[in-house]
């Protein structure tokens, strides 16, 4: 530990020892690759390097003076005149690089290029140009497109790849979520659908099938594929209002509205990971079945696929009554506490929509056959006991 | 210290070793440092990142006492990665647009998989972009190193040779490497002087007969397996297996030694090589070793501080729920999200040290390993080398960037 008096004295000569300092050094004029040994002192306001024969070769003024940063040898200092100057010297001397440091304190500053930040600030606007216009209108352009020119048997793999990815996302931790397979309930599911088949004409066939998961919802996938949750069979309270959310969904298919929102997702994802650096494509296939699982069709979508719904129900003769009341009951609902029934519930205008169900009614009060015998409902309704 | 030792290295016929003098824990805490930044600014900060690294890394290096110096910036790097995301995006949406309406013959595996297709020949071109940009910012005494146009040529060359070596059934491979590489090397300057790859490409026949070797006993293990359905026959694969990978490393490596040993720069000076596969192989195996130990280590204590942390904040009770009630979507736990907040943390953090780790006992003793067996001969020449201009390149090493295809460092 140097005393009081000693540190004072010091800093009263650092001036004057500095000036006395002397070291070796390498400089390379930045003309050529010839090493030039030199002696380093201290000149006024500047570095002086000093050949052999001790003429002055260079001034270097401090004030300018920078370190090369982030080096792997924190033993010697690589230094430049000025920023982007092409010459270099290289000192190896600790007194003279703590000197340099003491006297120098603008080492590591770094200026910006004059023009960066605007160059910066047009290329960055012009890259997000470009991503919202891949996004929002060419990738939308395509899938609109390819929805209608896709083969069924590669809508079908499509679909294959978005339920699989589906039963993962609605699965806890890594095993996926459970399909509902108890014989009695799945006889009854499929009752439900031959009921239905002879009045609707889809381009894929239609697999129903329900996973065992609490929410209020139901989802239609590429390649015919509908899948209703528990949480649906159990709020709803006759097989008319399921049969009408398969209708619903089977709407959804045979407007290939799955198949464009997941083209759409895909396209996004794929053109966006290509250009993030992911090329692995799990970002792709995550972000689609998102897509279809926070499925967001437009008003006029989800209005043609009611419609769709209305003429099935209709035609295989079965009220829409049961579809209205539905509707209505998952409106109140939605503000529920446990927050399970909002997928559903925050689909746009459920009263208007309950409305429309009502005008398109033809069965009135009259008698129908009902979709599923008593019993057959009960069968579905416990499909996932196991 | 005299003057003298600054340029020591120097052998009296005017050779110069290559020597590294970057430390592990320097380049740990840069590393951490720089990877912790990355996450915080959800990845922006990465082209000044690669930036840091590869200035500790090049000023490791060096020939004859003198270190190698990279001047590129995080700013430049950041400014070619957007100058081309603008690019690939009117290509891929373009070309997109042409493919869709051009029929659906190659629709065949999902619409994004001809985007990447479409990208592959544009991976060598940014390849040798790359490698320009790398160059120009590289110094030596003080002099660029720079690198001539010729992207587009280099990949229609690239396209070429690939045909040729899917048609010859991989054979031709040798051929490839060692073509696409002279292109590059011959268009390669050290201020006034030029590179020079010599040699032929069969000299990367050699190392490349071992990996077809490998995969004959891979193929001959499932060849077998199907008409013995003997067990064994999986060792044979197992092992045929590991063979390719040692083979891979081997080819990588012996055709790097042989490339060095035949480049010349100038008209006098050359390069040696003794690069190991042995060292090298070694290298990986002791590297994730040690990085697998320390990171049990590492992982023990952040659990312990977790732990530690979710007993404090009298959270551990709700450790064991918090995962069902926030995956159902019934989370209005705040003490769960607290405690899921921590692991997160713990998480990344030790992600960054693994990821850190890696740079420390992979990356740098490899990269160590292949500079200390490098030696200069008859470098008289250097001392007399003229800068030359620099090349200024707006895009940097973006497209690479863009598209992942960037060099090793």
């Amino acid at each position: 530990m140097p005393s009081m008096w000693e540190r004072l004295s010091d800093m009263v000569t650092a001036l004057e020892r500095y000036a006395r300092l002397e070291a070796e050094g390498v400089w390379f004029d930045g003309r050529s690759a010839r090493p030039n040994p030199v002696i380093v002192r201290f000149g006024e306001a500047t570095l002086t390097l000093s050949g052999a024969d001790d003429v002055p070769r260079a001034h270097w003024a401090l004030a300018s003076l920078r370190a090369l940063p982030d080096q792997g040898d924190a033993k010697r200092l690589m230094l430049v005149p000025a920023q982007d100057s092409d010459e270099r010297l290289v000192v190896e001397d600790a007194e003279m690089i703590s000197a340099i440091h003491a006297v120098c304190p603008d080492l590591k500053r770094i200026r910006v290029p004059r023009g960066s930040f605007r160059r910066l600030f047009l290329w960055g606007g012009g890259a997000v140009a470009a991503v919202l216009l891949i996004v929002f209108v060419i990738v939308p352009a395509l899938a609109e497109r390819l929805a209608v020119m896709i083969p069924p048997a590669q809508e079908e793999a499509l679909g294959d790849q978005v339920l699989a990815q589906a039963k993962r996302v609605f699965g806890r931790f890594s095993s996926g979520v459970r399909v509902c397979e108890r014989p009695e309930g799945l006889a009854a599911l499929d009752s439900m659908v031959a009921r239905l088949e002879p009045h609707f004409e889809s381009h894929v066939p239609i697999k129903v099938q329900i996973f065992d998961h609490p929410m209020v919802n139901a989802f239609a996938m590429p390649g015919g594929h509908v899948v209703l949750m528990r949480g649906l069979i159990e709020r709803a309270e006759n097989a008319e209002e399921v049969a009408a959310v398969v209708a619903h969904e089977i709407g959804h298919v045979m407007h290939r509205d799955p198949t464009r929102l997941t083209l759409r997702s895909a396209g996004s994802a794929g053109i966006l990971s290509l250009l993030i650096g992911d090329v692995l494509g799990g970002t792709a296939i995550a972000l689609m079945t998102d897509a279809v699982i926070n499925a967001s069709y437009s008003r006029a979508a989800e209005a043609e696929a009611d419609r769709a719904a209305h003429r099935i129900m209709s035609d295989a003769e079965l009220p829409l009554e049961p579809m209205a009341g539905f509707f209505e009951r998952l409106a109140e609902g939605a503000g529920d506490r446990n927050g399970l029934l909002s997928p559903l519930a925050t689909h746009p205008d459920l009263a208007g929509r309950a409305e429309a169900a009502r005008k398109a009614d033809i069965i009135g009060d009259t008698r129908y056959v009902p979709i599923l015998t008593q019993s057959a409902w009960l069968d579905l309704r416990q499909i996932c006991r196991r | 210290m005299t003057i003298g030792s600054f340029s020591n290295g120097s052998e009296p016929h005017g050779g110069l070793d290559v020597a590294y003098t970057g430390t592990g824990k320097t380049l740990f805490w840069l590393a951490l440092r720089t990877l912790f930044l990355t996450f915080l600014t959800l990845g922006f900060y990465r082209f000044w990142m690669k930036a840091r690294l590869r200035r500790f890394y090049w000023s490791s290096i060096r020939v004859g006492g003198q270190p190698l110096e990279f001047t590129g910036t995080g700013l430049e790097m950041l400014l070619g990665f957007l100058i081309a995301v603008v690019f690939l995006a009117i290509y891929l949406g373009v070309l997109n647009l042409l493919l869709t309406f051009a029929g659906m013959a190659l629709f065949q595996t999902g619409a994004f998989n001809i985007s990447f297709i479409a990208v592959i020949p544009l991976i060598y071109y940014a390849g040798y972009r790359a490698r320009r940009y790398l160059l120009s910012r590289t110094r030596w005494r003080g002099i660029r190193f720079g690198m001539e146009r010729g992207a587009v040529d280099y990949l229609i060359r690239a396209l070429g040779y690939s045909v040729l070596a899917v048609v010859s059934l991989g054979f031709l491979v040798p051929l490839m490497d060692f073509r696409l590489r002279k292109f590059a090397v011959d268009r390669s300057w050290y201020g006034d002087l030029r590179f020079t790859q010599g040699g032929t490409w069969t000299g990367f026949l050699r190392p490349w007969l071992w990996v077809y070797a490998a995969i004959a006993i891979v193929a001959l293990g499932t060849v077998g397996a199907f008409v013995f359905e003997n067990p064994i026959m999986g060792v044979v694969i197992f092992i045929g297996y590991i063979a390719v990978i040692i083979a891979g490393v081997h080819y990588s490596v012996a055709t790097m030694r042989y490339a060095i040993g035949t480049t010349r720069l100038g008209e006098g000076v050359r390069f040696s090589s003794t690069v190991s596969t042995g060292r090298i192989i070694g290298i990986y195996v002791v590297g994730s070793l040690l990085v697998s130990i320390i990171m049990s280590g590492v992982l023990l204590v952040l659990v312990a501080v977790t732990a530690g942390l979710a007993n404090a904040f009298g959270v551990l009770g709700e450790v064991s729920q918090m995962f069902q009630t926030v995956l159902a979507g019934r989370s209005s736990n705040s003490m769960a999200y607290l405690g899921i907040g921590l692991i997160a943390i713990m998480y990344i953090l030790g992600t960054l040290i693994f990821l850190a780790l890696n740079e420390v006992f992979l990356a740098q003793p490899v990269l160590q390993h292949y500079v200390e067996t490098v030696v200069l001969h008859n470098a008289v020449e250097l001392d007399a080398v003229l800068q030359r201009a620099h090349d200024k390149m707006a895009e940097a090493e973006g497209f690479a960037d863009a598209l992942d295809v960037g060099a090793a460092f």
